[in-house]
């Protein structure tokens, strides 16, 4: 190194070599256990590894006894018959799905163990009703939450319905720019056979929908399902050894805007401060315009364009424009949530973003493939969590 | 009915940081913690400034006027005590820029909400000991 000036680097020294996901659907029908482990040994079997492979293991959660039916480390070393891990962890972020995956591969790119397993599953509530969004802090409201559930404030939904008026309002946002979003991927997820969604959506038929909060209807937000995924990661110097042609994890990041909540953040237009953006692709040594594609994980139709400017794809108050002009649709500029996202695709928290990133890069993606793509980014989060990444081939 | 509007709204439950600003609006006066070293305001309240560190946070009684940042319009019967639709405004004071703090204008039809409108503080008595301090609308 020269100089001393570069910064240290995670560069490509991690690769993702195999990839499995149940599909999304409302109900599984099995237990959740069973969801994850296929898609456990689906991507084993797509790295050509066994169980005894692993030595790493993250998930989003990593209680040592779980009170929920989620996969931890813990059983999942016991679901694969392994004597022990040298290593595992949680998310880096918190960014569930993505943060695994980030995590893990920087546990392979410092030597933490060889090769890891992340995993992420979602169970959709069964019960019918509002109930399952409903607020869990009964009748005594404490810390932050004194100050918003004694008006009526504290379903997440209202948070980003509060920042999609400010971006609408001040912002050069328009409904019918998200309209575009949602409808494009729609019909993205129409090509995706793990896709919950199977029916195409207009314009209209969005702009006509049932208010959640407004300025946030129906199809701003995701479709909770039972899924899971699971991604294999290992040492780019092994990776040759694998099935299918490595997927290379040029860098990740997890950033932090200056508050953790949506509420008493003093600008809403900010995710996190620009000059961490713009360090990204420096540090990355990839810029905005190399990107093949993006998978921007869309828990709420504003996080596209709340992502587009934070990470200088575009300046702020000019997303809404650019996605209005069709620039993420399949044969756009940048083609964006290509497997349908959280929105058409499923509520994944971003796992189908993964794994739909490694099959793009690879060439697997069918009637939805990238023309010959190179680099794709994927983001989780929209605020406190977030969590980006660069992958190529 | 819902479950959700059979119950009672919540109420706030003060602590060592927020006593005061909850004993004030029992007195229907809007206080806001303010950094007695650099004169930053800060809500919701807090033990620390997040501008200089320092530990020197006392209550100070503000002109209760400021301006919608920005609001929605709630659909989902989410909240308990709560029958949907209503409006929640995130209201910028007047004190210092991006000073930010939430409740209801009371006194706005919903259609009328709008980024910008002035308000000004009003409180809503609870019950016996808590008191919210609210929002109408304000002279332009």
């Amino acid at each position: 190194m020269s100089g001393g000036v570069e910064p240290y680097s995670m560069r490509d020294k991690s690769a993702i070599v195999g990839v499995g996901h149940t599909g999304c659907v409302k109900d599984a029908g099995v237990a959740s256990e069973v969801m994850w482990m296929r898609a456990v040994r689906e991507a084993l079997d797509d790295a050509g590894l066994r169980p005894r492979d692993i030595d790493g293991i993250s998930t989003p959660y990593t209680d040592t006894w779980p009170m929920g039916a989620v996969p931890t480390p813990f059983t999942l070393t016991e679901s694969l018959g392994l004597p022990g891990l040298r290593w595992h962890s949680g998310p880096l972020g918190g960014a569930y799905s993505l943060g695994s995956v980030a995590s893990a591969a920087l546990a392979v790119s410092t030597g933490q163990c060889d090769t890891a397993l992340a995993v992420h599953c979602m169970v959709r509530p069964k019960r019918k009703g509002p109930t399952a969004y409903n607020y869990k802090g009964a009748q005594r409201a404490s810390g932050v939450y004194a100050h918003l559930a004694p008006y009526g404030y504290s379903v997440f939904v209202q948070m980003m319905a509060t920042v999609a008026r400010r971006l609408l309002d001040t912002n050069g946002l328009a409904r019918e720019h998200l309209a575009r979003l949602v409808v494009d991927q729609r019909s993205n997820a129409l090509l995706n056979p793990l896709a919950v969604m199977k029916d195409p959506l207009t314009v209209e038929q969005y702009l006509s929908a049932r208010w959640l909060a407004e300025p946030l209807g129906l199809y701003d937000a995701d479709m909770p399902v039972d899924a899971a995924i699971a991604v294999v990661i290992t040492r780019s110097d092994r990776a040759g050894d694998c099935r299918r042609t490595p997927v290379l994890v040029r860098h990740v990041s997890t950033f932090l805007g200056p508050r953790p909540d949506w509420v008493f953040q003093a600008d809403y237009g900010e995710l996190f401060p620009v000059e961490l953006g713009r360090d990204f692709w420096r540090r990355a040594g990839i810029e905005p315009g190399d990107l093949s594609f993006a998978q921007i994980q869309d828990g709420f139709s504003v996080y596209v364009p709340m992502w587009l400017e934070a990470l200088g794809i575009v300046k702020r108050g000019e997303a809404g424009g650019f996605i209005g002009d069709g620039n993420l649709a399949r044969g756009g500029v940048l083609p964006t949530n290509t497997h349908g996202g959280n929105l058409s695709e499923g509520r994944m928290q971003g796992g189908g973003a993964v794994v739909e990133t490694v099959r793009q890069l690879r060439g697997e993606a069918g009637e939805r493939q990238v023309d010959r793509p190179s680099v794709g980014l994927i983001t989780v989060g929209g605020s406190p969590t977030v969590c980006a990444a660069l992958l190529h081939v | 009915m819902t479950d959700s509007e059979s119950l009672s709204r919540p109420e706030p439950v003060a602590d060592e940081v927020s006593a005061a600003y909850w004993a004030g609006a029992r007195e229907h006066r809007l206080t806001i913690m303010r950094c007695s070293a650099c004169g930053f305001f800060v809500h919701p309240p807090r033990g620390v400034c997040p501008r200089c560190q320092g530990e020197g946070l006392v209550p100070e009684q503000v002109s209760g006027r400021g301006k919608v940042y920005s609001y929605h319009v709630m659909h989902l019967p989410g909240v308990p005590g709560f029958t949907p639709p209503y409006g929640v405004a995130v209201i910028e004071l007047d004190e210092q820029p991006g000073l930010l703090t939430v409740g209801n204008v009371l006194d706005c039809p919903l259609e009328e909400l709008s980024i910008g409108m002035p308000v000004q503080v009003t409180f809503e008595d609870l019950s016996e000991s808590v008191t919210l301090p609210q929002w109408t609308r304000g002279p332009e």
